[in-house]
C-alpha cells in the first residue's frame, strides 16, 4: 500500500472524529456558558427579591403587623419571578413557565420563616353543581397552585418531667418567647433571656430605702489622684482597713467634702458591674446632691466610695502631688497606696437590663431544668426520630440549654438554638420538596455548606431553589441565599453605627475612630449609636397633598471611609469580648462598651416582633 | 526523479496531515477547554465574593491553586475593586432632599488588594461595591507554539484569557 494511500485512509479516519471531537466540545461550552448565565440571573432576581423586601418593610410603619408581613414577603417573591424571567429578554419566559422548576422558596425572618412550594389543591362541589356533593372534592379536579405557607416559628416543645411543657419559639438573637407549664404553673412570657452569671443579686426595682441599711460609711476624705492614663484613683474607707480602689471612666471632680453625713439615697439608681477582688460587685451612682456617690453593694450593707462631680486637676508623674487633695505624701503611705490600689474591673455591662425587656429571672430558674434531649417531636420524645431525621442531632444530648453563659457566642444555648432553627428549616424544606418532587424520587435536597448555614441562622435571608430547569440536553439545578444588609425586622451585632462630634458615623471597633480618641480630637462620650438602617435613605410623604420627599434621617453625618466606606475593620468580637483597641485607655474601653450595649439595646427595642405583647 | 520529488513531497504531507495536523487540532481543542474552566472557575470565584462581600486569602489562593492546575498553565490574575463612596450622594441630598445625588466609586488595585490580603487574611466589602476579575495566561501553550510555527504568528496574544465583574451583593463584615 502506498504510502499517499495510507494518508487518504487515515485522513477520511481522523476527520470524522476530529469534526465529532469539536462539536462535542462546543456543546459542552456553550452548557457552560449558558449554566453561567442561569446562576448570574438567578443571583441577581434573589437579590433583587430581597432588595424590594428591604425597600418595602424599610418605608412600612405596620411591618411587625403579620398580614402586612405576608404581603412584603409575597412582593418580595413576585420580585424575584420578574426578575427572573425578565432576565431571559427574547425568550419571552413567563413567571407561569419558570414556577414549575422552583421546587421552594424559604424566607427566613426574625423569629420564623415563610415557605413558597406548589400544593395540590381540588375544587370542591358548589350546590348548583350538585347538591347530594356540595363540599364533596373533585377527586379528578386536582390542580397545583404555587402559595405562601402559613409562617412557621422557630420553635421547638420540651417535656422535662410531669410538670414541664413548654413550647420556645427562637430567634435569631436571645429573644425567646415561651408558653406552656413551667413547674407547674402556665406562663405566657417573651424578652430577652439574660444571665446574672456575675454572681450579682439582680435587684430589678433599682430603688432603695434607708430601713434596708444596717451599716453606712462614709469616706472621711477623698484622695484623687489622676495618673498619664487618665484614671481615677479613689480612696476607699473600708471598715477594717483601707484600700485604694482605681475607677476607670470617671471624669474629673473638686476637693471632696469631708463632712460625714447621712443622707437618702434616691431611687431609681443605675449600676454598673466590677470586678474586686475577683467578686463580682454591683456598684451603684445616685446623684447625690452637687457629688456623684458610688457604693458597693453587700448582703445588706452599703458601703460607699464617695467620688466627685466636678473637674479635678490632671497631675502628670512629674508634678507635684497637691496637699489640697489628701493624698499621701510620705513614701511608707505612698508605697501602699502603690501596693494595695486594686482596680475596679467593669465587667460586660448588661445593659440590656436598662433598656431591653428580659425574660424574668424565675423563670429562667426553672429552664435551667431543661436539657436538648427533651424536645418532643410529633407528641413522642425525640430519642423516637429516625436517625436520618434532622432532629436526630437531638438524641442523647443532655445538654443544659439555659446555662449561666447564655450571652456567650458559644454558649450551649445559642448552639442549640442554632440547631433548633436548622432542623426545622430543613424539615420543611424536606417537605416541601416531596411535594414538589410528587413521583420524581430523585430529586433531593441540596446539601447547605456551613457557610450557607452561618448566613442563613444569622441573618434574614431569602433562599431560592431551582431544579430541572432543561440545559440544552441536560437539566440545572442550582441554589442562592441573599442575605438582607439593612431591614428594621433584626439589627445583628455588626449593624451599628455612632456619630462623633465631628458628623462621621464609625463601627465601634473602627481604627480611625481609635485613633481620634488617642489623640483627644474626639471625646468617647460623645459617641451617640444607632441602627445602620436609619443611615439608609428613606422617603416621607409630609401629607397627602405634597409629593413624597425623599431624605436622610441623620443630615449632615457622613460616613468613616476607614470603616464604613472601605469595610476596613477587624473583626467585631475576639472570642466572646468587644474588639476594641486597648490602646486608648481602659476608661475609654469601657465607654466605648457601654455605649455599644446600649444602642444594640435600644435599636433591638424597636425591632419589628409579633410577641411584643407578651414582653414584660 | 520526477517520482522522487512527489515521493518526498507525499512523505511531507503524510507527515503533515498524520501528525501535525491532529496534534494542531487537540491542541486547539485542549486550548478551548482550559478557556472555559477558566471562566468557570473565575465564574464561580466572582459569585461566591459577591454573595459573602469579603475575598479571603485562602479562597483567593484555593483559586489561583485552581486554575492553575487545571490546565497547566501559568496565570496573571488581577482584582479590582471599585469601591462605592455614598457619601457625594448625601451631600446633594443635604442641600435638596428630592435630588437622588451620583454616588461616586474609587478603585482600589491588585497589588493593593494582595497588601491588603497579605495584611489582614481578608479583604471586607459592602452592598455595592464591584469587583473585577481580569485572568490571562503568561505562558506559551502547544497550540500557539504550532501556530507560531506554522503561520509566523508572533503575537503576544493570551490563549486563555477571561474577566467577570459583579456587584457584591452583601456586607462583608463578620
Amino acid at each position: 500500500m502506498k504510502l499517499q494511500h495510507m494518508t487518504v485512509i487515515f485522513i477520511i479516519i481522523v476527520l470524522p472524529i476530529t469534526l465529532v471531537l469539536s462539536y462535542y466540545i462546543q456543546a459542552q461550552i456553550d452548557i457552560v456558558t449558558l449554566r453561567q448565565s442561569y446562576t448570574a440571573n438567578l443571583i441577581n432576581a434573589t437579590h433583587d427579591a430581597m432588595l424590594a423586601y428591604e425597600l418595602n418593610t424599610m418605608n412600612n410603619e405596620y411591618s411587625d403587623v403579620a398580614d402586612s408581613k405576608k404581603r412584603d414577603v409575597q412582593a418580595s417573591i413576585n420580585t424575584f419571578f420578574n426578575s427572573f424571567v425578565n432576565q431571559f429578554n427574547t425568550s419571552g419566559y413567563k413567571k407561569e413557565d419558570i414556577e414549575p422548576y422552583i421546587p421552594a422558596i424559604i424566607f427566613t425572618c426574625y423569629d420564623g420563616y415563610y415557605i413558597y412550594s406548589p400544593m395540590d389543591s381540588y375544587e370542591r362541589y358548589t350546590y348548583e353543581e350538585n347538591p347530594n356533593l356540595e363540599g364533596e372534592v373533585k377527586s379528578d379536579n386536582k390542580k397545583t397552585e404555587y402559595t405562601l405557607k402559613p409562617y412557621v416559628y422557630y420553635s421547638a416543645r420540651y417535656k422535662h418531667g410531669s410538670n414541664t411543657d413548654v413550647v420556645i419559639n427562637y430567634s435569631l438573637d436571645n429573644y425567646i418567647s415561651i408558653y406552656g407549664e413551667l413547674n407547674g404553673n402556665y406562663i405566657s412570657e417573651a424578652g430577652y433571656v439574660m444571665t446574672n452569671n456575675l454572681g450579682v443579686d439582680d435587684d430589678n426595682s433599682g430603688s432603695y430605702s434607708e430601713t434596708v441599711f444596717t451599716e453606712e460609711s462614709y469616706l472621711q476624705e477623698g484622695s484623687l489622684y489622676w495618673d498619664n492614663d487618665l484614671q481615677l484613683y479613689i480612696y476607699l474607707n473600708k471598715d477594717s482597713g483601707n484600700d485604694y480602689y482605681k475607677i476607670s471612666g470617671f471624669s474629673g471632680g473638686t476637693k471632696p467634702n469631708t463632712q460625714v453625713q447621712k443622707k437618702i439615697v434616691k431611687t431609681n439608681t443605675s449600676y454598673r458591674f466590677y470586678n474586686i477582688d475577683g467578686t463580682i460587685r454591683k456598684v451603684y451612682d445616685s446623684e447625690f446632691d452637687n457629688d456623684v456617690k458610688f457604693y458597693l453593694s453587700g448582703s445588706n450593707t452599703r458601703t460607699y466610695i464617695k467620688t466627685y462631680s466636678s473637674t479635678y486637676r490632671i497631675i502628670n508623674s512629674n508634678y507635684p502631688l497637691n496637699a489640697d487633695y489628701d493624698i499621701p505624701t510620705g513614701t511608707a503611705e505612698r508605697n501602699r497606696f502603690e501596693a494595695t490600689k486594686k482596680e475596679l474591673i467593669e465587667v460586660k455591662p448588661n445593659d440590656y437590663n436598662a433598656v431591653a425587656n428580659k425574660i424574668n429571672q424565675n423563670t429562667l430558674s426553672s429552664l435551667k431544668a431543661i436539657q436538648a434531649s427533651d424536645i418532643m417531636i410529633n407528641g413522642t420524645n425525640v430519642s423516637s426520630v429516625d436517625d436520618n431525621s434532622p432532629y436526630a442531632v437531638f438524641k442523647n444530648d443532655n445538654t443544659k440549654i439555659f446555662d449561666d453563659t447564655i450571652e456567650n457566642i458559644d454558649s450551649n444555648f445559642n448552639e442549640h438554638r442554632k440547631k433548633v432553627i436548622k432542623a426545622s428549616i430543613e424539615q420543611n424544606m424536606q417537605l416541601a420538596l416531596n411535594s414538589y418532587a410528587q413521583n420524581n424520587t430523585s430529586l433531593k435536597l441540596p446539601k447547605l455548606t456551613e457557610e450557607d448555614w452561618d448566613k442563613i441562622l444569622n441573618n434574614i435571608t431569602m433562599f431560592t431553589f431551582m431544579q430541572g430547569m432543561p440545559l440544552k440536553n441536560t437539566v440545572y439545578n442550582d441554589y442562592v441565599i441573599a442575605t438582607s444588609n439593612a431591614n428594621k425586622d433584626y439589627i445583628p451585632e455588626n449593624g451599628l453605627y455612632f456619630i462623633d462630634n465631628t458628623n462621621t458615623y464609625h463601627k465601634i471597633n473602627c481604627k480611625t475612630l481609635a485613633n481620634n480618641i488617642k489623640n483627644r480630637t474626639t471625646d468617647p462620650n460623645s459617641l451617640m449609636g444607632y441602627s445602620a438602617v436609619e443611615f439608609e435613605r428613606h422617603y416621607i410623604r409630609p401629607d397627602t397633598s405634597t409629593q413624597q420627599t425623599n431624605y436622610y434621617k441623620h443630615e449632615g453625618v457622613f460616613a468613616c471611609y476607614d470603616c464604613i466606606v472601605t469595610s476596613n475593620t477587624p473583626e467585631l468580637y475576639v472570642g466572646n469580648e468587644l474588639n476594641i483597641d486597648s490602646t486608648i485607655g481602659a476608661s475609654a474601653v469601657n465607654t466605648l462598651k457601654q455605649k455599644y450595649y446600649n444602642a444594640l439595646a435600644m435599636a433591638r427595642l424597636t425591632q419589628n416582633r409579633a410577641t411584643k405583647y407578651l414582653e414584660n | 526523479m520526477n517520482d522522487t520529488v512527489i515521493t518526498i513531497v507525499a512523505i511531507f504531507l503524510a507527515a503533515i496531515l498524520m501528525f501535525i495536523f491532529p496534534l494542531m487540532t487537540i491542541a486547539d481543542r485542549n486550548d478551548d477547554i482550559s478557556q472555559q474552566a477558566l471562566q468557570t472557575v473565575t465564574a464561580e470565584f466572582g459569585n461566591t465574593i459577591s454573595l459573602t462581600g469579603k475575598i479571603t486569602e485562602e479562597a483567593y489562593d484555593a483559586y489561583v491553586l485552581k486554575i492553575s492546575s487545571n490546565s497547566g498553565n501559568v496565570y496573571e490574575v488581577e482584582i479590582e475593586c471599585q469601591i462605592l463612596d455614598e457619601n457625594p450622594a448625601k451631600k446633594v441630598t443635604q442641600v435638596e432632599t428630592t435630588k437622588i445625588g451620583e454616588n461616586v466609586y474609587f478603585t482600589r488595585y491588585t497589588s493593593q488588594n494582595e497588601e491588603l490580603l497579605k495584611q489582614n487574611g481578608e479583604i471586607n466589602l459592602k452592598e455595592g461595591d464591584i469587583v473585577t476579575i481580569r485572568v490571562r495566561n503568561t505562558n506559551k501553550t502547544i497550540s500557539q507554539l504550532f501556530k507560531k510555527v506554522f503561520y509566523g504568528s508572533e503575537s503576544d496574544y493570551s490563549a486563555n484569557e477571561t474577566s467577570f465583574s459583579t456587584v457584591v451583593k452583601a456586607n462583608g463584615q463578620g
